[in-house]
């Protein structure tokens, strides 16, 4: 009966095979993309998950746009003028740009934009930059005034390079109408390609825009498919059914190498990794923090754990772009200096050979997300280094909303030490980060500043930083800037992330760098 | 009878008025929010969080929004889902058919393969097939779904190209052979388990049944070998079995998380993960909703289900 039953499934499968034993792949015009989750929302200005980015990335063009060598390029726009005074924004359009349905694009659209983001009905994420607009003239169809309330130097990366939206689809609905709107699972945009089809937790397909206002896509049709299993992932691409997969994981690197008809490309990724010093005790002793940093072994966690994807960090600004202060290098691993330097503060070995200061032992417990592997492997290297200069470290590998959450350890009132990622970007605004109107009051009003990092000189810098619109000026300001990050420690840099895509031979024209890729409209397959 | 059923259905609105209640009370206690995956975003500036946070009603207390959830839900309102922003129910429906498709084939493959293996084990106790039979179970059982899930891809899809890796449908290609195609492997995945499992414990109700009086004398009067399985001891051991099924009717609806995320399959399991992950309230409270229901139901018809197997048994 068994053998039967083995013959009806194997019959079974073959008569299910389209073509016998051939692998499908896909289809001469199509590339196919993966991503983990489901996207949210394909608003840009409602989602809260990657996975959202990486399909409206293809859908929404901004004014302007960074090409992949960090320059600036126009795009909506053909050209800007900037006041001498810092205040007024002008901006003068593509004409002839047509919404993917056809509809003209105008200045009234680029207006509307900014309406729609400061909405306070409406459940916008992200206003960055949008809230130092005063008004916004749309003097003639092909012309847009930006009036702001004060010199903001990054106006060109939080608004001008911002997706703008259709005034023509959203015209006449209400804020609650907006939340719940189709268009954000179909989004119109100006981009090279359009949402042609949104199949919830299994696909989305882009099709080119005919309406596109750049050198006509090459591609007939993007499919980005929603596998959140990596292994899966790794599985698809083996199978010829993926064209590329970004991100490889650094344990299957060697193997994908090997796998034929894909190859590799490695590029710095502007996204660092850190220890947050939580600054309650001991810790708000600017030497107890480089004393840590000097027992760190940066080195060591890029070599062994990383396996050489990862490079030194000694700031948060991405070392090849152009905001990075190459005077600074990472402190070394030194254990010794870490002793000398914690003896200075007035730390003394106890009976256990923990230091301690008035009786109470140098306890600095670290966190970090169990979700990502490396991390936890860091963390074992760390606490054993730290322990060898003297510090009482214990380990803690929790869920990312544990370790953040209001019951985490940034909320105890006791020094700790959390290591996790943080996607800074190319560009150099990190005010959030350093400034002390940062630092959270409570659980419930987050703040970016949780390790209550407190530097008047910094505050003073980051405000002078956003005003000043003068570049050398400004690089200067950021050196700085950098210099005290090095000098105060609010946190360790433990290193820059590297990005493994891996690609199928059959893709032409993708290269992806630092800064982003080839515009999608030049991508082909063979 | 008919007192019966209504006496468990009132039961069954208390409890899960109850579950209710108390998910949502943990919910609320469990560290995080429906805002934390906005709190190590860049870009989200703290000021937009209070806005978010007052816009989704989030800054009242538990009791006051699990109120509002209840009489809501008493008028058919579900809610909308905080992430998409689409009605919760528009959400479960378009996973509905995917989920049922992959967990009724995998049903029907378990029964159809446990039942004949559960019987052949006890039939032939000891025997070389019921050693192989309890070996291979107990490894089935013992095996990681997700191990077992990669293995299958990398044999059937990587190295042999016979079937899909994952996903629904091949790009462009809604035909119902692409999605028997796509069906294979998940099915195999999810139904092991149950194959294991159901045909262990019917291996042992059959042994226990197979010793009983009744079953000798049905031998002794010379009743053909087939008829004394079919009627006198497959129908005493079916007890144990109904029971199991009865529990697993709410996996029915609630789906198979590791199964759907390995072999990207657009199921109900991995929409609840989300909702869990993102602690997108009213989705979480929907699925945990109908979960329940599902279970208490599943729980009511085995009951049901042993007066029609066992005439001796009788609900007043």
């Amino acid at each position: 009966m068994r053998r039967a039953l083995v013959m009806v499934i194997v019959c079974g499968l073959l008569a299910l095979h389209p073509s016998g034993f051939a692998g499908a792949g896909p289809a001469p015009g199509t590339l196919v993309l993966v991503a983990s989750d489901n996207p949210d929302n394909l608003n840009p200005y409602l989602h809260s998950l990657l996975a959202s980015q990486q399909v409206y990335r293809f859908v929404f063009d901004g004014l302007y746009r960074i090409n992949r060598d960090g320059d600036w390029e126009p795009a909506l726009a053909t050209g800007e003028r900037i006041s001498p005074d810092g205040l007024t924004w002008t901006y003068f359009l593509r004409p002839g740009v047509r919404w993917s349905d056809g509809q003209p694009f105008t200045s009234a659209d680029v207006r509307f934009t900014w309406q729609l983001v400061t909405n306070k009905d409406v459940h916008i994420s992200y206003a960055t930059g949008f809230d130092r607009i005063a008004a916004v003239d749309a003097p003639t169809p092909a012309t847009v005034v930006f009036h702001l309330k004060a010199p903001y130097a990054p106006f060109r990366e939080q608004v001008a390079a911002a997706p703008v939206m259709p005034r023509h689809v959203f015209e006449g609905l209400s804020a609650d109408q907006i939340n719940h709107a189709p268009f954000n699972q179909k989004p119109v945009g100006t981009g090279p390609f359009a949402v042609s089809e949104f199949a919830t937790d299994d696909h989305v397909t882009l099709t080119a825009n005919p309406y596109y206002w750049g050198p006509k896509p090459r591609l007939r049709q993007i499919v980005v498919r929603i596998v959140p299993d990596q292994n899966a992932q790794v599985n698809l691409l083996q199978a010829g059914e993926l064209s590329i997969l970004g991100g490889v994981p650094p344990a299957r690197l060697g193997e994908i190498r090997r796998f034929p008809g894909v190859t590799l490309q490695r590029y710095l990724a502007p996204v660092y990794a850190l220890i947050q010093l939580d600054e309650y005790q001991f810790l708000r002793d600017v030497r107890v923090r480089q004393a840590l940093d000097f027992a760190t072994p940066k080195a060591s966690i890029i070599k062994d754990i990383m396996r050489g994807q990862a490079e030194p960090a000694a700031g948060d600004m991405v070392p090849n772009g152009p905001w990075a202060n190459r005077r600074l290098s990472p402190r070394p691993y030194d254990s010794a200096r870490a002793r000398a330097l914690l003896r200075d503060a007035g730390f003394a070995p106890g009976r256990d050979g923990v230091l301690a200061k008035d009786g109470i032992r140098l306890e600095v417990p670290l966190w970090t997300v169990s979700s990502r592997l490396y991390f936890v492997q860091a963390m074992q290297l760390i606490a054993q280094s730290w322990r060898a200069a003297g510090i009482s470290t214990e380990t803690h590998a929790v869920s990312s909303a544990a370790l953040f959450g209001q019951n985490g350890p940034q909320w105890n009132g006791k020094d700790a030490a959390l290591i996790f990622s943080w996607g800074q970007g190319v560009f150099p605004e990190n005010r959030i980060n350093w400034a002390s109107s940062y630092i959270p009051t409570d659980a419930n009003s987050p703040g970016e500043n949780a390790e209550r990092y407190r530097s008047p000189e910094m505050d003073e810098l980051l405000d002078q930083a956003d005003r000043t619109l003068d570049a050398a000026r400004r690089r200067a300001i950021y050196d700085r800037i950098q210099q005290l990050e090095y000098l105060d420690v609010p946190v360790i840099f433990l290193f820059w992330n590297v990005n493994n895509d891996a690609v199928a031979a059959n893709v032409l024209g993708y290269d992806a760098t630092t800064f982003g890729t080839t515009p999608p409209e030049t991508w082909s397959t063979r | 009878m008919a007192a019966y059923v209504v006496r468990r259905a009132v039961q069954a609105v208390v409890l899960l008025a109850l579950v209710s209640c108390v998910s949502y009370a943990i919910m609320d206690l469990a560290p995080g929010g429906p805002l934390a995956v906005y709190l190590h975003n860049p870009q989200v500036t703290p000021d937009r969080i209070a806005v978010l946070r007052h816009q989704l009603g989030l800054d009242r207390p538990w009791g006051e929004r699990y109120l509002a959830w209840v009489a809501a839900l008493l008028h058919g309102q579900w809610g909308d889902s905080y992430y998409t922003g689409r009605p919760v129910l528009s959400m479960i429906r378009e996973r509905l058919p995917a989920t049922l498709m992959l967990m009724l084939s995998a049903f029907c493959l378990s029964i159809a393969l446990a039942f004949p293996l559960g019987i052949f084990a006890a039939t032939h106790r000891y025997s070389w097939g019921d050693v192989l039979l309890s070996f291979g179970s107990f490894f089935a059982w013992a095996m990681p779904t997700f191990w077992f899930g990669l293995m299958l891809q990398l044999l059937f899809a990587v190295h042999w190209r016979l079937l899909p890796v994952a996903g629904m449908h091949d790009i462009g290609n809604a035909s119902v052979p692409d999605l028997l195609r796509h069906l294979v492997l998940p099915a195999i995945v999810l139904g092991l388990g149950s194959i294991a499992s159901w045909s262990r414990y019917l291996r042992s109700s059959v042994l226990e049944v197979l010793s009983q009086d009744y079953v000798r004398t049905a031998r002794a009067k010379g009743l053909p070998r087939r008829r004394v399985l079919d009627r006198h001891v497959l129908r005493n051991s079916l007890i144990p079995i109904v029971t199991l099924m009865g529990l697993d009717l709410h996996v029915l609806f609630s789906g198979a998380v590791i199964t759907e995320s390995i072999f990207g399959w657009p199921g109900m399991g991995r929409l609840f993960l989300e909702a869990l992950n993102n602690r997108d309230y009213p989705l979480q409270m929907a699925g945990l909703v109908i979960s329940a229901t599902l279970l208490i139901a599943g729980n009511l018809l085995a009951d049901l289900a042993y007066v029609a197997l066992d005439p001796r048994i009788r609900y007043t």
